[in-house]
């Protein structure tokens, strides 16, 4: 007995140290649960699947014809998108600047979530087999929700952005004030570190702005759902974000690609 | 060692399917959680010598299905394991109200240990407070559960493992 508690506490000591001796056996341990998971998930989706096939069927009219509406308006935005994007590549042309990277994704399935309720963590089905390296940026509807901190061969573990752990660098996109988009819990986020005084505004759209290293620039975060100066004392400005979607309701995440030495094991 | 086995099998089961159902078991905070219920219902009826370690074990596995550290888990687990067999070793027999007494006075200790370490001390109150109540609320379902399953398993009469402390 005591050799086994010496055994667990050495294990646990060196996880302490950080020192990753004992990686194989996680990956191993996160893959094991991930099929199970994906086993046990797959019940409440047939459920869900049912329940939004066929039960909830009786605002469908009224959505249809919202849905035809704001495809039109999406449209012509889209018109004018391209306009825009085409006289970009011309300006970038003749000012000699590099374009954006476009990133290889892996396209995966929520399968679950983390044990402790608090802890703003998913499992994913896909993992080293597929390039998914721990950092890389999870993407869901129009924007970042998280990035990837433990791969496993087959499963993956992204934390999202609304852990009380996770930061990203972010900025205004309208007038490029610069912030760090913090977790808040629920499945929303605070943008700290904004002094007062400078313009914010409720609906304002915040993107990445890159330079943590880790998400690359321009990529949607959230929008600004409300802003408060604060007590008198404090340096900064309360401003809350409201992620790009539900987080409580993601079911599949898009991860990119980012680090092009990893493209290769794809193939 | 069986029972050891067991209790480490049904830990695991209980995880993961917490983990797959979770979003539809959770509200806010706060997840219908049957894991400190198991925790209580081994250390009723096991001494130190018998189940400390597979407790230990429980929390390495719980670690692997979470991105706190493993430590916590382990000490936390360790921790609940140790304060019921302190009780156990004073009382002679737990009546109902009291076992669901001890789940949740251990469940209030065990996720404010989590949510200190995790540094989510914010949270112990209405979450951790609210964890606590439910899990105490649902023990007697838990424990019979567990009671069923053993007795299916293993057939035998739990003899008060507190006389052996």
């Amino acid at each position: 007995m005591a050799s086994l508690a010496t055994i667990i506490f050495f294990y646990v000591g060196l996880r302490l140290g950080s020192i990753s001796l004992f990686s194989p056996i996680e990956s191993t341990l996160l893959d094991s649960s991930g099929y199970l998971q994906k086993a046990f998930s797959k019940p409440m989706n047939a459920v869900k699947g049912f329940w939004a096939s066929y039960v909830v069927l009786r605002d469908v009219k009224q959505e249809n014809a919202a849905l035809r509406e704001r495809i039109a308006n999406l449209q012509r935005q889209l018109n004018e998108y391209r306009e825009a994007l085409i006289a970009n590549a011309r300006y970038r042309q003749l000012l000699k600047i590099k374009g954006r990277n476009r990133f290889q994704s892996v396209i995966a399935n929520v399968v679950g979530v983390d044990l402790a309720p608090w802890s703003a963590t998913l499992v994913i089905d896909q993992g080293r087999s597929s390039g998914i390296r721990p950092g890389m940026p999870a993407m869901a509807g129009p924007g970042v929700i998280g990035k990837v901190i433990e791969s496993g061969l087959g499963f993956s573990r992204i934390m999202l952005v609304s852990d009380y752990n996770n930061a990203v660098a972010a900025m205004v996109q309208r007038n490029r004030v610069r912030g760090i988009l913090k977790g808040a819990g629920h499945g929303g986020c605070t943008l700290a570190y904004v002094e007062k005084g400078v313009d914010v505004e409720v609906g304002d759209r915040i993107i990445t702005s890159g330079t943590d290293g880790v998400f690359p620039k321009g990529f949607l975060l959230g929008q600004v759902s409300s802003v408060s100066q604060g007590p008198a004392a404090d340096l900064f400005q309360d401003i809350t974000v409201k992620p790009v979607m539900d987080l409580n309701r993601v079911e599949e995440v898009m991860i990119l690609l980012t680090r092009s030495d990893l493209l290769e094991t794809r193939k | 060692m069986r029972k050891a086995f067991f209790f480490l099998l049904t830990g695991y089961l209980l995880m993961v399917f917490e983990t797959a159902w979770g979003n539809e078991l959770q509200v806010g905070f706060i997840r219908l959680d049957g894991l400190l219920a198991l925790i209580v219902w081994y250390a009723l009826r096991h001494t130190v010598a018998e189940g400390f370690i597979p407790v230990c074990l429980l929390g390495l596995i719980a670690a692997s299905l979470s991105a706190l550290p493993p430590w916590i888990f382990v000490m936390d687990y360790a921790v609940v394991f140790l304060m019921v067999r302190y009780i156990q070793s004073h009382v002679l027999e737990l009546m109902m109200w009291q076992r669901m007494l001890v789940v949740m006075f251990t469940s209030l200790q065990a996720v404010t240990i989590l949510m200190i370490v995790a540094g989510d001390i914010g949270l112990v109150w209405p979450w951790g407070i609210g964890q606590s109540i439910l899990n105490g609320i649902t023990s007697p379902i838990w424990f019979f559960l567990f009671d069923r399953m053993d007795g299916f398993f293993f057939e035998s009469i739990h003899s008060d493992a507190g006389a052996k402390d």
